[in-house]
């Protein structure tokens, strides 16, 4: 049993260290907390490895981290991060409304060093609440499907889109005016 | 600036390659027709590529990779006696008790050095199976490696990728799948009929089974260069039987969970048909 889990673990978790590594990157925000996220998603791996069926490995994998991501977050940042599912439904319903993303233009000043700064993006994301943020981790730097990112982050499709179409016309407002 | 919400939506879904053909076909039209809507796209198709053009995160420290195997072999260490493996006790126990409990990132820093020298000289390969950290001696390495593609094929609807009794099908079918291309023999006449071949994994390398069953047991016949398990031997995990022998520069291993007699009348039979002196 040890050793065909073992042996399903070093095929379908070992090669996707990487990847698993840069979605928990992406949730906690620093290389520190995204490895202690990584070590727990590996063992919480192995042990289910058993129960995985021939499947999306992929997809199940990064489950795994993103969960497991969550609930670090919740013990080590319970303030700082807002989950959606812990929200009553108005306030649930603005969230994937947009309002909660709206903001006031930035100034032409802060377009100029916006557009200066490669680094910019990269915040802009990382200032995404986390679940628009995942979202957008997954399609655009993972290339998930829609499908896969609904079996990853729990919701259904439909949340998917529209949580995508917020954190890209949330990024595209802060960066306008950079001239594109 | 498009702002109706349920375009916004069907436009990034149309990007994303996430609409249906009828979809697709109406959202072309409209960008056809709709200028505005067109910029809309420009705007959204500059974002992706400005997303995927920043830098990702760092690929996870070689140290993340040594310390996830070694905590697997600590959560779980091997059960006693495994004849074939030349396991190291320093690899799987090591003195952080609590390397779960929270606190490993402080406790287990000083002692890394010593561990990881021995990790990555094994991990450099690729850290397939137990490349260096769960199985030091190759031989063992190779035989659970086998064992597991064995035991998935058993898992899986069927234990074979090509279908084939045709010996003349199922060699071809490894060229340019793997590096070998072995003989197949069709020992169906002694009933051990050829049912197909698959690929397994290997220490990091695809390598060539052959599936043959035996009533209603199944047979892997795995090849590997010679290299990779040296000698000839026999031995039993899991409640499976592995044989293996060696022909020219090929170790071939047959696994299966026949009784140890007719597993080596049927090494003795594939022997036979293959035997090329040398």
């Amino acid at each position: 049993m040890t050793t065909l889990a073992r042996a399903r673990f070093s095929q379908l978790v070992l090669p996707r260290l990487d990847e698993g590594y840069r979605l928990a990157h992406w949730l906690t925000g620093n290389a520190t907390d995204a490895e202690d996220v990584m070590q727990e998603a590996c063992l919480r791996a192995y042990r289910a490895i058993e129960g995985f069926a021939e499947g999306n490995a992929r997809a199940w994998f990064l489950t795994i981290v993103r969960n497991t991501g969550y609930s670090w977050l919740q013990r080590h940042r319970p303030r700082a991060v807002i989950f959606a599912e812990d929200l009553a439904p108005e306030a649930r319903a603005a969230l994937e409304s947009g309002s909660a993303l709206a903001e006031a233009p930035v100034t032409p000043e802060a377009a100029l060093i916006a557009r200066d700064d490669a680094g910019q993006l990269a915040r802009a994301v990382e200032a995404l609440p986390v679940a628009f943020r995942e979202t957008l981790v997954l399609r655009e730097y993972h290339g998930l499907s829609y499908r896969e990112i609904a079996a990853v982050t729990g919701v259904p499709v439909g949340t998917v889109m529209s949580r995508l179409g917020r954190a890209r016309q949330h990024l595209l407002i802060r960066l306008a005016g950079d001239g594109r | 600036m498009i702002d109706d919400d349920e375009t916004l939506l069907l436009l990034g879904a149309y990007l994303d390659g996430e609409l249906s053909a009828g979809e697709v076909l109406a959202m072309e039209r409209r960008l056809a027709a709709e200028p505005a809507l067109r910029a809309a796209a420009e705007r959204l198709r500059g974002l992706s590529a400005d997303l995927r053009a920043t830098p990702a995160p760092p690929p996870a420290p070689e140290a993340l990779r040594g310390r996830v195997i070694h905590a697997i072999g600590f959560a779980d260490p091997p059960p006693g006696g495994r004849s074939m493996s030349g396991s190291r006790p320093g690899l799987w126990r090591g003195p952080w008790g609590g390397l779960w409990g929270g606190s490993w990132r402080g406790s287990w820093r000083g002692s890394w050095q010593a561990l990881a020298a021995t990790l990555v000289l094994g991990l450099a390969g690729g850290a397939t199976l137990g490349s260096g950290a769960f199985r030091v001696d190759r031989t063992g390495t190779a035989a659970e490696a086998v064992l597991a593609g064995h035991l998935r094929g058993l898992a899986a609807p069927q234990p074979f990728d090509v279908a084939s009794s045709d010996r003349h099908v199922v060699k071809p079918w490894f060229n340019g799948r793997t590096t070998l291309a072995p003989d197949a023999p069709d020992l169906a006449d002694q009933g051990f009929p050829l049912v197909g071949g698959r690929i397994d994994i290997v220490a990091g390398n695809p390598v060539p089974t052959l599936v043959y069953r035996k009533d209603r047991h199944v047979i892997s016949v795995t090849v590997l260069p010679a290299a990779e398990g040296p000698g000839a031997g026999e031995e039993r995990r899991d409640g499976s039987t592995i044989e293996r022998w060696s022909l020219g520069d090929l170790t071939y291993w047959a696994v299966s969970d026949l009784n140890r007699r007719d597993l080596r009348a049927f090494v003795e039979l594939f022997r036979s048909r293959t035997g090329r002196p040398g």
